[in-house]
């Protein structure tokens, strides 16, 4: 993994995860006030097809710069899902067994994680941005988990 | 009867053009009628992108070639033979690699979920 990436997950390691879910601590999110709300949230299939969409825009971007270093996203997602897979596992362990939460909560962070880390690994090809900021609000203690309004108008969801 | 791009336009939206896209008709509603043709078409091309998107290849992106195979697989499980498929995936290849899109390239995009209704 490139150096980048390997201080990005540092970032992330240091953090509280989830330590202020459900504090309104914030005016430039819209706080959930439930893990249920959360997890209905996370597992729509608008949020799921927005990071989707987030994802795309990263590689097409990716892709009208360098078409070579696109060609070594499979290999580059790999390696990084090594690292994040067993991290993200560690990291939400707690949380899901004091919670009882289900599978498609790993999905996402998951998700988040590792294009946290991919938008890393080709920053220097376009630079770092949805992921980035979903990252932000895992820092802060909260999980960034749906959209209010039509994207990008609106307001971010966050627990 | 509703019009299928072959190319799917939600992958290759920014390479190829919308109407230039090949486009095979299929009958039956993508969404709301299972067990048409085009419905099938598309719920066997759902398993392949879903694989990328939940599944065990998530956050990879499938080759144009792999892709080819599924629009193959999906064009028989919406009831072409397997002749007509083979063709038809044959000229969707053509028209992407007339758009430099090589078999061994990374798709640009995985769509989203289109939300088919369960039968």
């Amino acid at each position: 993994m490139h150096p980048r990436t390997i201080a990005t997950l540092e970032q992330l390691e240091e953090a509280e995860w989830f330590s202020h879910v459900g504090v309104k601590d914030t005016t430039a999110a819209i706080v959930l006030s439930s893990w249920q709300e959360a997890i209905e949230h996370c597992a729509s299939d608008d949020w799921q097809g927005l990071c989707l969409e987030a994802t795309n825009q990263l590689c097409e971007r990716i892709v009208e710069r360098s078409k070579e270093r696109f060609r070594k996203w499979n290999e580059i997602v790999d390696e990084v899902k090594g690292s994040t897979e067993p991290f993200v596992l560690r990291k939400i362990k707690a949380v899901v067994q004091e919670h009882n939460l289900p599978p498609v909560f790993e999905h996402t962070v998951q998700w988040d994680v590792l294009h946290v880390c991919m938008e890393a690994e080709y920053a220097d090809v376009f630079p770092p941005a949805y992921y980035a900021s979903q990252a932000y609000w895992y820092v802060k203690g909260h999980f960034p988990c749906g959209w209010q309004g039509q994207f990008p108008k609106g307001k971010l969801l966050i627990y | 009867m509703q019009a299928n791009h072959l190319n799917q336009n939600a992958v290759y939206e920014g390479v190829i053009p919308k109407n230039d896209g090949l486009a095979v008709g299929m009958r039956g509603n993508a969404f709301t009628e299972p067990a048409t043709p085009h419905y099938e078409f598309h719920k066997s091309l759902e398993r392949f992108w879903e694989r990328y998107r939940t599944g065990s290849l998530k956050g990879q992106r499938p080759t144009n070639a792999e892709y080819g195979q599924a629009l193959q697989e999906a064009l028989e499980a919406g009831g072409l033979t397997r002749a007509e498929a083979v063709d038809l995936a044959a000229q969707a290849a053509k028209q992407r690699a007339a758009y430099g899109l090589a078999p061994t390239d990374l798709v640009p995009r995985v769509p989203g979920r289109i939300g088919q209704k369960k039968p």
